[in-house]
């Protein structure tokens, strides 16, 4: 808002300046009217750019432009009244001759240098233009004045001022036969508005080749008049007509509705894009549905026929039809994927649009990893499901069959008590061990009576000495039963791991609530190992899940620290 | 039947294999050759021992096998090579893909039972000595099932409660006279029932208890 208010500004001192400069030097009611009108094009234009696409540098030339104009039209109206500071404020005039005659050919369309080999053109026009104003400084000229040169440093203003006026319309033409250039090695639709522009700049010196004429007195009045016309509108003009025809700048002036008015269709930024990406991305739970709407907003972003978000193991959401190779492929952040989209429904992809992808891909990246963090969630919780069947399967299943074996065989045979009480011990056996299992599947001391409790029954049924350190407070304390879960599971699996592979002869169990946040700590002094990345994967996606995240720290020879933590409240 | 029949037993769970071992001994009917715990130890045994049946589980880890259809691809290697051993494979699962998997080749010598069968004697030894007389036999329940399947598909049922009665124990293996004494009904009758069944199915009508069973299978098969 706040680039819109300064836009705004800088159009209102450049419409005030062009308004009262005009007035306060008389002349035809008509005539300064027109003049007026075609003044205001430029200021106009300027903000309407610098408001829609504040981060494009060529809204604020043009407004720059035409604060410089203003101000140097109210000095020319001024040098009646106050001749001293119509001489300083006519200098601004110098600057609005030299940034249209230059600048807003050299830097069109964008607002940036077309190569870094224009830089010197854009450093030595600068410089032209400074000695221009000073040395129109250091003599005063004033329309309607007897010209007067007096002493060594007028002199030396007026050689300046020459040597800076003759430089600035050398590098005018030099940046005209650029934009040539750049016309005939363009394509449409920028050709078209690189031809506006040619026609635009070509016509604005003529106006003031025209204008020269009209002030030596060699032509009359509709010379000058023609010439005015040329200078002040020929460039603003072109911009407009590129920009209401060609889609400059991705900005459209159309008719909506059956109402006659003018609307500005901009190209959404970045910032808008990801504003109304957010809210759809939070509707949609399926990862390949988050993806798709991803690569459907890549699309109507950058009006591409299609855009594609490729994850790093192959998969792949495309929007729009596929029909050809990408024109723009970018890594998204963390390297797990790439956005890539087709070519633009009409005309060619530019260093705009490859700005938007860039900024497109951060959040790409997070996406992609959060979906990538559910699916692999999805895969460990169905593996899960299967290893508690096989187990059912082949655990307790399979003894319930010995055992009705067993009674049948009893019956068959007659059994007596030495059978039966052998039948009675494989039930009780079967008992234990579907209590087992359920408790491996959820403990119930974790529903009843909390993490700590759990964690304590967990580690009591060890064969080794474990102790488990944690506060009174937090022995009371309930959290949210995937919080409970994830913690519990990691204690769980980090000392089932500690027994299994590291044959630890002694394990340590910190459970510790910080601010804001639940740790857990488990130490042992086992065989420890070489800790490569995706260890205890499972455990960390389940954390990072909920916020939280998985350290482990382990050394040949030194034992293993796996440090877990996940956000609570409070 | 003077002798015996010569039995391989493999479960790759000890007590089962143990207590279903005993329990066929008790019989008198089956002598157990010997156990083993998994497939490829099930072929050699039938290799070397050529045993009139195998009594099978369905699952048993281990080998190249596909996990989970140790028993189902062993009993099919079993009768490829020898045609004469009839194999009863035990499953705890009641659901029909794996019985259908099971027959895919045929029917001939094979038998599908549940493993909660073990606690029936006589209904174990029944399919036993199906298969080794080339029959064949599918656990109730598992004809249960697929019935159920064959209604939620929606089509029109073409059999009466009765039929439907019959169906099952002809699913079970049995000839018209079994069929008879376990409906209480008379041979004839159930010869009528059986003959409506496949007037309405447009099957074969064959007193082979295994083409029956394979009838029903062509019927219920989704």
């Amino acid at each position: 808002m706040r680039t819109n208010l300064l836009a705004a500004l800088l159009a209102a001192i450049a419409t005030a300046g062009l308004v009262a400069g005009t007035v306060t030097a008389g002349g035809p009611v008509l005539s300064q009217a027109a003049f007026i009108a075609v003044g205001l094009i430029l200021p106009v234009l300027g903000r309407l750019l610098a408001a829609r696409r504040p981060d494009l540098p060529y809204g604020w030339l043009l407004l720059a432009a035409a604060v410089c104009f203003g101000v140097g039209v109210c000095g020319a109206g001024l040098t009646r009244v106050a001749p001293g500071l119509a001489a300083a404020a006519l200098v601004a005039m110098v600057a609005f001759y030299g940034l249209s005659w230059v600048y807003i050919p050299l830097l069109f369309p964008e607002g940036r240098l077309p190569s870094r080999r224009w830089r010197p053109v854009a450093w030595l026009a600068g410089i032209a233009i400074t000695l221009h104003a000073t040395g129109n400084l250091l003599v005063p000229f004033l329309p309607g004045r007897p010209f007067e040169v007096n002493g060594p440093v007028q002199w030396a203003g007026v050689f300046a001022s020459a040597a800076g006026q003759f430089t600035v319309w050398v590098l005018g033409y030099a940046v005209l036969g650029g934009l040539v250039l750049r016309l005939r090695r363009s394509e449409p639709p920028e050709r078209a508005q690189y031809g506006w522009m040619v026609a635009g700049a070509t016509a604005n010196q003529a106006g003031i080749v025209l204008g020269y004429l009209f002030l030596a007195g060699q032509q009359g009045q509709a010379v000058g008049v023609i010439g005015m016309v040329a200078v002040l509108g020929a460039l603003p003009g072109a911009i407009v007509v590129a920009v209401a025809r060609h889609r400059l700048l991705d900005i459209r002036i159309g008719l909506r509705g059956s109402r006659l008015l003018l609307v500005f269709d901009v190209r959404p930024t970045v910032g808008e894009v990801l504003s109304s990406l957010a809210p759809k991305l939070e509707d949609s739970p399926e990862p390949v549905e988050q993806l798709g709407r991803l690569a459907t907003a890549v699309r109507t972003g950058l009006e591409t026929r299609w855009a594609a978000v490729t994850l790093a193991d192959g998969r792949r959401v495309v929007s729009g039809a596929e029909d050809g190779p990408a024109a723009l492929t970018l890594p998204v952040r963390g390297g797990q994927g790439s956005l890539e989209c087709g070519p633009r429904v009409s005309g060619r992809l530019s260093r705009e649009d490859r700005r938007f992808l860039e900024a497109l891909a951060v959040p790409a990246g997070l996406a992609i990893q959060s979906a990538g963090l559910a699916t692999r969630l999805v895969n460990a919780q169905e593996a899960e499901r299967r290893r508690i069947e096989r187990n059912i399967h082949d655990g307790v299943q399979q003894q319930l069959v010995a055992l009705i074996a067993g009674i049948e065989l009893a019956r068959a045979t007659g059994g007596g008590a030495g059978t039966l009480g052998h039948l009675r011990e494989q039930a009780r056996q079967t008992l234990a061990d579907l209590r087992e299992l359920a408790a491996g599947i959820h403990p119930s001391a974790l529903g009843q009576g909390g993490l700590v409790n759990a964690v304590e029954e967990r580690c009591a049924r060890l064969p080794v000495p474990v102790q488990v350190f944690a506060g009174r407070e937090l022995r009371a304390e309930r959290f949210p039963d995937e919080i409970e879960g994830a913690m519990y599971f990691t204690v769980s699996e980090a000392v089932a791991n500690a027994l299994k592979h590291a044959a630890a002869a002694r394990i340590e169990v910190r459970l510790a609530r910080d601010v804001g946040r639940l740790g857990v700590t488990v130490s042992d002094d086992g065989r420890g190992f070489e800790v490569r990345p995706g260890v205890l994967g499972t455990l960390t996606d389940r954390l990072t899940a909920l916020g939280g995240g998985l350290r482990v720290e382990s050394e040949r020879g030194k034992g293993t620290r796996v440090d877990a933590w996940v956000p609570v409240d409070g | 039947m003077g002798d015996t029949i010569r039995a391989v037993l493999a479960d790759d769970h000890y007590l089962v294999r143990e207590g279903t071992r005993q329990l066929l001994e008790t019989s008198g009917e089956v002598t157990v050759v010997t156990t083993v715990g998994d497939a490829d130890q099930l072929l050699d045994a039938v290799r070397r021992l050529r045993p009139d049946v195998v009594v099978t589980d369905i699952r048993m880890p281990g080998g190249a096998w596909r996990q989970g259809f140790e028993g189902i691809d062993a009993a099919h290697h079993v009768r490829a090579g020898h045609p004469g051993v009839g194999i009863v494979v035990l499953s705890q699962y009641s659901d029909a893909l794996f019985a259908l998997e099971l027959f895919k080749h045929g029917t001939e010598g094979l038998a599908y039972l549940l493993k909660d069968r073990v606690g029936d004697l006589d209904e174990l030894l029944g399919a036993i000595r199906a298969v080794a007389a080339g029959g064949s036999v599918i656990d109730p329940k598992v004809v249960e099932g697929l019935m159920a399947r064959h209604d939620v598909r929606g089509e029109p049922e073409s059999l009466t409660p009765r039929e439907r009665d019959v169906l099952r124990e002809m699913a079970h293996g049995r000839s018209n006279g079994a069929i008879a004494r376990a409906l209480h009904l008379s041979v004839s009758s159930v010869e009528k029932n059986v003959n409506a069944i496949f007037t309405k199915l447009g099957l074969e009508n064959s007193g082979d208890v295994h083409r029956r069973v394979a009838a029903v299978l062509a019927y219920l098969r989704p």
